[in-house]
């Protein structure tokens, strides 16, 4: 049934006709049945015209020769030629002046249409989460504000290569041949077939790539010549140093540890781990200041959040949100600590 | 061009003018050819088929400001035309747009240009290839053409909801058959 409407409000946003309500619904179910992302996106590109043959000769010119007893003046001797001329003149210009500007427009967008068209992109607004299957048949998880760029014809090339903005939880699909890679910025992980959440917010000092099946390999993109292997259940953390911010050689300006990750919570059948709980739409924290975790309030909730107390910005939580609302939540927090907040639009203020 | 471009020319169409006239073959032409031609299967037909109608739009200018919308005007005076041939040239004596085994020649970019293989590209073809008439019809007016569902509703005499239902079954048949590409 879903799937129906989904095709339907495609359909109507393909002819130009959807409504902004409809709009609105597509960008929903396809929020929440991320599967169909790469086909919409297909079809849009689909959808696009290519060149159509152009038109040859002059046809009017034919056209008027053909029914010429339909018009007064003879097609080929113009009684008034001058006055003609001018305006076949001006019209000409006024041709001239358009093709340019297509040509401009053609040029322009031909300079990057090469690599924008086998470009995917899939970005995560604030305080939403999404899915997605690649070409490949992995499966990508993405955390709120985050962006996923990756290649249509990654199954035609030798590596397949995925660039992340933010974090993800990556499902790799075995192909023994072809690695998958990520790349964040900062560093690369090379993957052949497993399953790893990468976190690499532009915004943070810290990237983190955590291992839970299989083997990979993480590169510094700063230190080539390091290669570090991880093993199910490690945790790679980068850190960049308070020599990057001083603008030290680049050799100094990122440390680096490796780590186990153990559960923050774990019954029979369940095992929550900080890292990847996100996945299962859970926000979990374990003994974190509030400095360290407001960015992550604030992608989760999509909220902005003023700590003005200093003494609060060093108050710890361990905790798993869920279905909390933001209300909820930090009504929670002041269970545990006290302090006083205010919310504001999405505008959180911390006394 | 817009409604008020339209009634502009024709207004002027009406006082003779033959540039007015002129501006409108060049706009409705290339259309016009290509739609009669996916019904007659036949681009020389289809182009004479399209000069006709414009030839009687010209011929008939004392009543062009009765034109509500030019496009659709002469889109259906196109259909028409294309109808009658066929019924003559098949001598039957009921041709229905149903009947119409209808060509349509996909103006899709180079693979390069959006990044498909040339087998999904093939699989895309055969699947609009294979649309019953009506459906591809509905299919080549809104993306060949650029028409919307109400001009298309017009032009072949179905209901906007028609349209609606017939251009999700073309997308469905192209996603479905793109599917099985993908999923490796």
């Amino acid at each position: 049934m879903e799937d129906e409407r989904i095709t339907q409000l495609m359909a109507r946003k393909l002819a130009g006709e959807a409504t902004a309500a409809e709009l609105a619904e597509l960008d929903h179910l396809l929020a929440t049945r991320p599967e169909f992302l790469f086909q919409a996106e297909l079809l849009q590109q689909l959808w696009q015209k290519g060149e159509q043959p152009a038109e040859t000769g002059d046809s009017y010119q034919q056209h008027r020769r053909r029914f010429a007893d339909d018009f007064d003046a003879p097609a080929e001797e113009e009684p008034a030629p001058r006055r003609r001329y001018r305006k076949m003149v001006v019209a000409l210009a006024g041709m001239a002046a358009l093709l340019a500007l297509f040509a401009g427009i053609r040029m322009y967008r031909g300079q990057d249409a090469a690599p924008l068209a086998s470009r995917a992109e899939v970005a995560v607004k604030n305080g939403s989460r999404s899915s997605l299957l690649l070409p490949d048949g992995s499966r990508v998880w993405l955390n709120a504000g985050s962006k996923l760029v990756y290649d249509y014809n990654m199954n035609q090339a030798g590596e397949r290569l995925v660039q992340l903005e933010g974090e993800a939880f990556f499902d790799v699909a075995k192909k023994a041949d072809r690695p998958f890679i990520i790349k964040t910025g900062k560093i690369s992980i090379r993957v052949l077939g497993t399953s790893l959440n990468v976190k690499a917010y532009p915004a943070d000092k810290i990237t983190e790539a955590t291992l839970i099946t299989g083997k990979i390999e993480v590169n510094i993109d700063d230190k080539p010549e390091q290669r570090i292997v991880l093993a199910p259940m490690e945790k790679f953390v980068l850190e960049e140093g308070p020599a990057a911010a001083a603008n030290k050689p680049a050799k100094n300006a990122h440390q680096y540890l490796v780590g186990n990750i153990r559960p923050v919570f774990e019954e029979q059948d369940s095992v929550i781990y900080t890292e990847t709980a996100w996945v299962r739409n859970q926000l979990v924290f374990n003994n974190e200041t509030l400095e360290e975790l407001a960015p992550r309030l604030e992608r989760w909730y999509n909220i902005v959040i003023v700590i003005n107390n200093q003494n609060a910005k060093k108050y710890r939580f361990t905790g798993i949100f869920d279905k909390e609302t933001v209300e909820q939540a930090f009504r929670a927090m002041q269970l545990i600590k006290s302090f006083s907040y205010a919310i504001e639009g999405n505008v959180v203020t911390i006394n | 061009m817009n409604g008020e471009q339209c009634t502009a020319l024709l207004a002027r169409i009406y006082m003779g003018d033959e540039d007015a006239y002129r501006e409108i073959f060049e706009t409705y032409f290339p259309g016009l050819k290509r739609f009669a031609a996916s019904l007659v299967r036949s681009m020389e037909q289809g182009e004479e088929i399209a000069a006709d109608v414009l030839i009687n739009l010209w011929r008939n200018r004392s009543s062009a400001t009765a034109i509500v919308n030019l496009r659709v005007y002469l889109m259906t005076a196109v259909r028409n035309r294309s109808l009658n041939w066929l019924k003559s040239s098949s001598g039957r004596r009921f041709v229905s747009l149903d009947d119409v085994d209808v060509e349509l020649s996909l103006t899709l970019r180079d693979p390069e240009q959006i990044c498909i293989s040339n087998e999904m590209r093939r699989k895309v073809e055969l699947a609009v290839q294979t649309l019953p008439p009506r459906c591809k019809l509905v299919f080549k007016l809104i993306r060949e053409e650029g028409l919307s569902y109400r001009e298309v509703a017009a032009i072949l005499d179905i209901s906007v909801k028609t349209v609606d239902a017939q251009l999700v079954a073309a997308l469905k048949k192209i996603t479905s058959s793109i599917k099985i590409l993908y999923r490796n």
